[in-house]
């Protein structure tokens, strides 16, 4: 069950079947360009240091690559959707009830009661709105009790804490007999007609295990972290999502959703294993026969990160937490190969691993300084095959990337610098992969709100570091061009340049917007 | 016909909606509107009619507790 834009919108085919056909030309160049590659590094007559390298560096190029198909096949499926996102279902003729759970620990008092606010104003009649408070501090627990008698909530508290999030939200469950349950996290307003525009959805499905819809963040204005953050967010939601839904393996970001309690509870309600509890969830339920599904209209506005702290710790959670689900996933497919379709497999598969990407950036950027600094060479191919399979590649990957987030409104500009922002990640992501692989459990920590100090740059040593050996590399790589100037050393020092300005990022997202 | 207890409440809540929700909605809809498609000339009509909201809802605020001051003061206890 999906919902498309109206077939009225034959203005858009014309552009539709041109990004498709792009797409499978991107396909094309991508297969070729692997397989080149791997030809050029097998049968190269290097030494074993060089070729060690570049087996590392191919296989760096070779999970981007792989990545880069889940991506555009996704954006392949979805079709129409690229020009049009989904409109909501038609208003809802039966109103089961739903419960509306928000979670909460030591928030800000108006943060928390916007969210109460904008809930207690759905426009949805059978609804019932639990606060789930689980804060240890008196202050913000009599602040707790005062917002949800003003906004007629029933203030859930629990005696012993376990499981953060997923926790407290399954302890409330039990007590539960709503049909449905509506997930907000405490930063999320949703708007008037959140319910009674998705029930409809739920309703005509009765295996459909929850309907996800996008996070917006509108607290743009506030931070260039937020704003970026926000560009990110719409990477995912405007495409990945919708990709990911066609293909039938939606999984729940723990907010914004609209679940199926009695799904929810045939799996024994959200995972407290994990600090990513809705993704693995969701890989429960699907495991478990239960559909799911992504409506892309923004029903719920909310917060993002404000400043580089709060960013990072956010995505160090969502790393370490899809990646340590990887293994769960592959044993699975050995152990469980028909619990889901094979394109299910290959998104969930995309997901978990999507944050492995670290490990493979860190190798590529730095390969090409390795190479300047010590004429260790690991990229072995003829210029002439470079240019006529990598470059179009990588012309073409970028610029459907950059259109369609055009059509989505965003401009080039932020999504550069949305990009910039990710490479910033690189040593988190590298050290929330190895926690995950490894099985270490990390604590559940909430976003931080609002705009703090920026973090002092002892702290970013592992960015710092990385900038600091681009630049060198680039200097001694310029000294080189001038007197040297081989197609080899020109394409290394291009790439270090770019890092170089990627890098650098990190003193714009660290310092406040004017300061 | 309701009394002056149910006359309060249901002016309370009113007031409640004008103080914590317009300004909210309004802010989220500003924030989007690039997504909307208009021209920057429509973008920033619609970003001043916003504000003219939040303007007019600091009225309302005013004339809710307004009347809320005159409910509470009066004899009057059917309405």
């Amino acid at each position: 069950m999906r919902y498309t834009g109206s077939d009225k919108e034959d203005g858009k085919t014309a552009g539709l079947y041109f990004t498709k056909g792009l797409i499978v030309i991107v396909f094309v160049f991508i297969i070729v360009y692997a397989i080149s590659r791997s030809v050029f590094v097998t049968f190269a007559q290097y030494s074993f240091l060089e070729k060690s390298f570049a087996v590392v560096f191919l296989l760096s190029e070779l999970f981007i690559m792989f990545h880069a198909i889940g991506y555009f096949s996704g954006m392949y499926r979805i079709g129409r959707g690229i020009f049009a996102a989904q409109p909501p279902g038609p208003a809802a003729s039966a109103q089961p009830p739903v419960a509306i759970l928000v979670p909460a620990r030591h928030e800000p008092r108006d943060v928390l009661e916007g969210t109460l606010a904008c809930i207690y104003n759905l426009d949805y009649p059978e609804k019932r709105i639990y606060l789930l408070d689980d804060s240890s501090e008196e202050r913000y627990k009599e602040e707790a009790e005062e917002l949800a008698g003003r906004y007629k909530c029933a203030l859930f508290r629990r005696q012993e804490r376990h499981g953060a999030k997923a926790g407290i939200i399954n302890d409330c469950m039990k007590g539960l007999d709503e049909k449905y349950i509506a997930i907000f996290d405490v930063d999320q307003n949703p708007m008037p007609s959140f319910l009674s525009r998705l029930m409809p959805i739920m309703e005509a499905d009765p295996k459909l295990a929850f309907v996800q819809t996008p996070q917006f963040y509108s607290n743009t204005d506030a931070s260039r972290i937020a704003d970026s953050a926000n560009t990110q967010q719409a990477v995912f939601y405007e495409y990945v999502c919708e990709g990911k839904s066609s293909g039938g393996a939606m999984i729940c970001c723990g907010t914004n959703v609209l679940m199926r309690r009695e799904a929810l509870a045939s799996v024994g309600g959200f995972d407290e294993t994990s600090v990513t509890e809705d993704f693995s969830t969701s890989f429960r339920l699907q495991t478990n026969g239960w559909r799911t599904l992504y409506c892309n209209h923004v029903n719920t506005f909310g917060m993002g990160p404000e400043n580089l702290s709060a960013y990072l710790s956010q995505q160090n959670r969502w790393a370490m937490g899809n990646v340590s689900i990887l293994g769960r996933i592959l044993r699975a497919l050995f152990t469980r190969p028909f619990a889901m379709k094979p394109l299910q497999w290959f998104e969930y598969f995309i997901t978990s691993s999507y944050y492995l990407a670290g490990w493979a950036y860190i190798f590529l950027v730095l390969c090409p300084v390795i190479y300047i600094l010590f004429g260790i060479p690991s990229f072995f191919m003829h210029p002439v095959v470079y240019t006529l399979t990598f470059v179009p590649y990588l012309i073409l990957s970028v610029a459907i990337f950059y259109s369609t987030m055009g059509i989505r409104r965003y401009t080039p500009k932020s999504a550069f610098l949305a990009q910039a922002l990710s490479f910033v990640t690189i040593p988190v992501y590298i050290r929330a992969g190895i926690s995950g692989l490894l099985g270490v459990r990390g604590k559940f920590q909430v976003t931080k709100k609002g705009v703090s100090p920026r973090i002092p740059y002892l702290r970013l040593w592992p960015q710092l570091l990385l900038l600091a050996l681009n630049y060198i590399a680039l200097l001694w790589g310029i000294n080189k061009c001038i007197y040297e100037r081989t197609t080899a050393i020109m394409l290394n020092v291009a790439w270090i340049a770019y890092h170089c300005i990627l890098f650098s990022s990190v003193f714009y997202f660290n310092e406040e917007k004017g300061g | 016909m309701p009394d002056k207890n149910e006359m309060l409440e249901f002016l309370e809540e009113c007031l409640r909606r004008e103080e914590e929700i317009i300004p909210l909605y309004s802010k989220h809809v500003k924030s989007s509107l690039f997504l909307s498609g208009f021209n920057s000339e429509d973008r920033a009509k619609a970003g001043s009619i916003l504000d003219k909201l939040r303007a007019d809802s600091m009225r309302h605020r005013k004339i809710f507790s307004g009347l809320i001051k005159k409910v509470k003061e009066s004899g009057t206890d059917v309405y």
